[in-house]
């Protein structure tokens, strides 16, 4: 007797169904997109203890944190498709802007930690966000490059209040302005005899944009930037900005310009008043920061093409400039154990830093630089205290002591990914052969622990209180790992596979 | 104990009732397909069905009555959000028949079940078996071709033909909630994967080859 073969019989019994119910039920195939579309699941925020995975796939926000030690989650639905997404600096809310321009009007979700969004309307399509560093305001404004499918004005401006209950959007257009805005900021709260004001200021090619948004309204004006060796125009490169009395003040460095400029603005009166300072700091200045000193603030800028730091009185006009040794392009101040402003100065792909004490550069001049040389050259630096992380071009990793300039080369921790400092520990994922590795170093003593990883992290989050927790979105599916800050210990650590897909078979 | 004793009075009451006629016996071969109307169908297949094959077996309990049991296993592949996904059933069925012949050929019925099936779900290496009940109603038609349509004699040949059977099926909601093959990270307890609930309600048709003896 000859067998039927087992595909034969498995496409005859195919045929058999397909005939029957295609040519029977015509119409039938339905497929729902709601099961059929890929996941995009994002990189979590830390949105106060939880963390919120954004799926643009399936317009979800699933949220996960800590309960009594095991791993909850829950979703809400995703109203905004992000084009622009700020988490505010005190982690309670994220913001996300609509790349959505629809019946006039774009959407502003704000997602608080609970996982609920709350929805503001602005009439124009922004495209850039900000937000002010005590967390209770953001501001939307056309930011460049982005594509735009609504009315732009360029020198629009809103603010939301997001302290207020209801929330408060307020909108400024600062005349004067007619090109897409590089960068807008928001500065601290100015309480002046007439209520509190916020005063957002807006960056272009050879002006700054000046909105005050009072309890009265609006106010604005626009202050050109030109210096007298400068036939074009110059772009801003960064702002820093400090609140005095009813002034605010901006000081401000630039590409094509070799002062530092200061911008003081008051706003006691009726109408803003605006004072412009030229500071001659060197040439071309490549960062710049604000240092409280005994003698009162002082303007630090770094000059990488002539291999300066310059101290500037911004009172006097007058400073201290230092030959450096290298080419040291960034500034990271921090403040001493000696009470003391210092900063680490360093290069892009430089082996050698500078430790400055800038109490003494008046005094002591170049006796006040410190070089540091680390192994190989600096990628980054994470300012911990102070001690310094120092990753380099090479994915290696070292730590800098600066209070007793002692440089430890942390080894072993493969091709970095990530670094975390949680709970007195420093986390770092690196990528192995045949793996990934999570090391925790404890930072008191630099003593380390690692495990090898079957989990193809993604990165390091906060998880809860006392947690760190290695998340996996690349299939879209997530993945999180939850362990307890104390020590690397797998015992006590929690899995959820595939968050993303739960809930996934009931009704869209 | 007490399960073998009403099986015992079950089997007792049935071959009382079969002894008293003629044994009528049956046996059917089809296929059988459910296209269900619920969403969490829709998650398991594109288009919503369920096909595969039929077994069934069937004793008389008169002239116009049948109990029954089928089995039927159906499978379906599709893509969950990207994801390889697969469903297999067993359903097993214990119905009962009421045939009403129009003529020795052409016999109408009507047939009422319920059962058990057994479903499991696969979703890359997470997987889940479960168990629910399921009960189907259906009306359909038997074609015969009797033996006396050859044979003036009484044959003891059996009657052959096909029969047409639409029905609604309900299997009741299952969980699927997977449980993972291997964890990511060995030493640590993943997660259940918890997809939500499968119901599978809609109209079930079976269509194949029928032996009567």
């Amino acid at each position: 007797m000859t067998h039927l073969p087992r595909a034969t019989i498995v496409v005859c019994v195919r045929f058999l169904c397909s005939a029957l119910f295609l040519g029977g039920l015509p119409g039938c195939i339905d497929g729902n997109p709601a099961f059929t579309r890929a996941l995009h699941l994002s990189p979590p925020v830390e949105v106060g203890d939880a963390l919120l995975f954004l799926d643009s796939g399936r317009h979800r926000v699933t949220r996960l944190h800590d309960s009594g030690g095991e791993i909850a989650q829950d979703a809400t639905p995703l109203p905004v498709t992000p084009m622009a997404q700020v988490l505010t600096p005190d982690g309670k809310a994220l913001l996300l802007l609509d790349a959505a321009f629809e019946k006039g009007h774009q959407k502003l979700a704000i997602f608080g930690a609970t996982g609920d969004a709350e929805l503001l309307q602005f009439n124009t399509a922004f495209s850039g966000l900000s937000l002010s560093e005590d967390s209770q305001t953001a501001l939307a404004f056309h930011a460049p490059g982005a594509a735009q499918t609504g009315l732009v004005i360029a020198a629009e401006l809103a603010l939301v209040d997001l302290a207020a209950t209801p929330r408060k959007v307020q909108t400024a257009t600062i005349a004067g302005i007619s090109t897409q805005p590089l960068a807008a900021y928001l500065t601290p709260p100015l309480t002046l005899p007439d209520g509190t004001h916020r005063l957002a200021w807006m960056e272009t090619t050879s002006a700054l944009g000046i909105a005050d948004f009072g309890p009265k309204g609006t106010r604005t004006l626009v202050v050109p930037l030109a210096t007298a060796g400068a036939a074009a125009g110059i772009v801003p490169k960064r702002t820093l900005a400090r609140v005095t009395g009813s002034s605010v003040n901006l000081y401000l460095i630039a590409t094509g310009s070799n002062d530092a400029v200061h911008i003081s603005i008051d706003l006691a009166g009726a109408d803003l008043t605006v004072s412009l300072d030229q500071i001659a700091s060197g040439p071309q200045p490549t960062d710049i920061a604000l240092v409280d000193t005994t003698a009162g603030l002082r303007v630090l800028t770094l000059h990488a093409g002539a291999a300066l730091v310059s101290l500037l009185d911004p009172t006097t006009g007058t400073g201290t400039s230092i030959a450096l040794s290298t080419q040291s392009r960034h500034i990271q101040p921090y403040l001493g154990a000696d009470g003391k402003p210092h900063a680490l100065l360093w290069g892009d792909n430089l082996a050698v830093l500078q430790r400055v004490d800038i109490e003494d550069i008046e005094k002591k001049k170049g006796k006040a630089v410190h070089d540091v040389t680390a192994t190989q050259g600096v990628s980054q630096v994470t300012a911990l205290q102070n001690q310094f992380l120092l990753q380099h071009s090479g994915s290696q990793l070292s730590a800098y002591d600066a209070e007793n300039d002692r440089m430890t080369a942390l080894s072993g921790m493969g091709t970095v990914k990530s670094v975390r400092v949680l709970g007195g520990a420093m986390w770092v994922l690196g990528a192995v052969a045949g793996g990934m590795r999570l090391a925790r170093i404890d930072l008191t003593n630099l003593t380390a622990q690692s495990m090898e990883l079957s989990l193809q992290a993604g990165g390091i989050t906060a998880w809860g209180q006392n947690g760190v927790a290695l998340w996996a979105a690349g299939d879209g599916s997530g993945t999180l790992m939850a362990l307890p800050t104390g020590a690397l210990d797998t015992d006590s650590a929690k899995m959820l596979q595939g968050f993303a897909l739960t809930g996934a078979t009931e009704a869209p | 104990m007490k399960r073998l004793s009403l099986f015992a009075c079950i089997c007792t009451l049935l071959f009382s009732a079969v002894s008293a006629h003629a044994i009528e016996f049956g046996v059917d071969v089809a296929s059988q397909g459910l296209r269900s109307y619920t969403e969490s169908a829709n998650a398991w297949s594109k288009s919503r069905v369920f096909g595969g094959i039929n077994l069934r077996g069937e004793v008389g309990l008169n002239e116009n009555w049948r109990i029954g049991f089928g089995w039927h296993y159906a499978g379906t592949d599709a893509s969950l959000h990207g994801f390889p996904t697969s469903l297999s059933r067993h359903d097993l069925t214990v119905d009962g028949r009421y045939r009403y012949p129009v003529l020795n050929w052409l016999v109408p019925y009507a047939r009422v079940g319920v059962g058990a099936a057994k479903s499991r779900l696969t979703l890359n290496n997470w997987e889940t078996t479960n168990w629910s009940p399921q009960v189907q109603a259906g009306l359909g038609v038997e074609l015969l071709l009797p033996a006396s349509v050859w044979s003036k004699k009484e044959s003891p040949l059996p009657a052959f033909g096909v029969f047409f059977e639409t029905a609604w099926q309900m299997v009741f909601d299952q969980d699927a909630t997977l449980t993972a093959g291997d964890t990511p990270q060995p030493g640590v307890q993943s997660s259940d994967l918890k997809l939500g609930t499968l119901s599978l309600n809609g109209v079930m048709l079976r269509f194949g080859a029928a032996v009567r003896f």
